[in-house]
């Protein structure tokens, strides 16, 4: 009820008739494409700092994560995201978690992360700017970054939101090939995710 | 595919939102441990009183299928002849709850104008009852099924390559059976209003 209110403007492309392509009511924008840039796009720390993503790139590169405080299924993949950082930091890469939700403050991802041990940074996307120009629309929605700051992976987590009934695990199989200098089997998956609360645009 | 008879119950409910939930989820919890109880195999801890109700929600049950990708697209050519609204939701996606009685609303006005509409869950098993429960608390005017649990990366490409699993969702199909239109995620009414009278306004009715 009260996100109702909030009422987006959007326009709505009327007018186009029944072309034969698919048409998107509403702002959603696209991801770029594997092998796309880095977006050098500002970001807050929690403290309230500026930062972005190049200032928190490794050896290897950098893993980004968009993540949310609510969103049950970002909530399912809690503990395998701390697992995946552990391992992968060690492992000469970064892992960032990104919070894009409009409805979701600093101070509420700062609990939320201490409350369920999540240890790997996380940053404020407040307007959510990279949200748009990754084209992130859900959580948790992951993009792998290499050392070149070159998009190598994008997509799931794996296949499961129940741990017990996983069967692949395309974004550590992607982190092994970028660490190992290999290519990528499946650069591009899905997953059922929350969607990423946006702000209104004018 | 006539499934309810539900239809005007409660349609000026203005009551706010929390306390109806609140209210009603309690309402509704023993009904549909059973619902789920007996449709589904699960097993529900608690299910033990009310048989009279067992009847009325066992036939809403009915038209809670499970429905694979294939099984998906079957029901769309189904409804070939008229523009269909296919709404997906799931129990824990809230925008999902939030947007469903503003669509179910919707259905309300726009299905006398020729609109066929169904909706998708995306609960897995162990959230069948919670579903259950969020339709007996909305009363859809229109039939619910739920996706078949696994494969979920199969399932979106098999609905809409152009669809990143991002919930909420709903699709726009010509009365040909082609998918012409999508909301993703959380818009606002007036985007799914503009998007249904552009569909009725590009389909011809017979």
């Amino acid at each position: 009820m009260r996100l109702r209110v909030f009422a987006l403007i959007v326009l709505i492309a009327l007018g186009c008739g029944v072309a034969a392509a698919q048409q998107t009511f509403g702002d959603v924008p696209a991801a770029p494409p594997i092998g796309s840039k880095m977006p050098a796009l500002k970001l807050m720390t929690l403290a309230g700092q500026t930062t972005d993503l190049a200032s928190s790139a490794s050896k290897h590169g950098i893993l980004v994560i968009f993540v949310s405080v609510q969103c049950p299924v970002s909530n399912a993949y809690n503990q395998r995201m701390e697992a995946l950082a552990q391992e992968w930091t060690a492992r000469g890469f970064s892992v960032v978690g990104v919070n894009a939700n409009r409805s979701e403050a600093a101070d509420a991802v700062e609990a939320h992360a201490r409350e369920h041990g999540l240890t790997f940074p996380i940053l404020k996307d407040n307007d959510n700017r990279l949200a748009d120009a990754l084209g992130a629309s859900f959580t948790p929605e992951t993009y792998l970054f290499d050392a070149s700051g070159t998009l190598r992976y994008h997509g799931r987590i794996d296949d499961s939101k129940d741990p017990t009934a996983i069967s692949k695990r395309d974004l550590a199989d992607a982190l092994e090939a970028v660490s190992t200098g290999k290519s990528i089997a499946v650069t591009e998956t899905k997953a059922f995710g929350c969607t990423i609360k946006r702000v209104p645009r004018s | 595919m006539t499934r309810t008879h539900l239809t005007e119950q409660k349609s000026g409910a203005a009551v706010p939102k929390p306390l109806l939930v609140a209210v009603l989820v309690a309402g509704a919890l023993a009904i549909s441990a059973i619902a789920a109880g007996t449709a589904t195999g699960q097993t529900t801890s608690g299910s033990g009183s009310a048989p009279a109700k067992r009847a009325a929600i066992s036939s809403d049950q009915k038209s809670f299928e499970v429905l694979d990708g294939d099984a998906y697209l079957a029901h769309v050519a189904e409804r070939r002849g008229k523009p269909l609204m296919v709404t997906f939701w799931a129990t824990w996606c809230e925008p999902c709850r939030d947007e469903y009685p503003m669509v179910n609303e919707l259905v309300r006005q726009y299905k006398p104008k020729g609109l066929a509409v169904f909706g998708m869950d995306l609960d897995d098993d162990a959230e069948v009852s919670l579903a259950l429960k969020f339709m007996a608390r909305t009363h859809p005017v229109f039939p619910n099924y739920r996706k078949k649990p696994g494969k979920e990366e199969e399932f979106i490409n098999r609905v809409n390559p152009k669809w990143p699993g991002t919930l909420p969702a709903t699709f726009f199909y010509a009365p040909d059976g082609q998918l012409v239109g999508q909301i993703i995620g959380e818009q606002p009414r007036q985007v799914f209003v503009g998007a249904i009278e552009q569909l009725l306004a590009a389909s011809p009715q017979k």
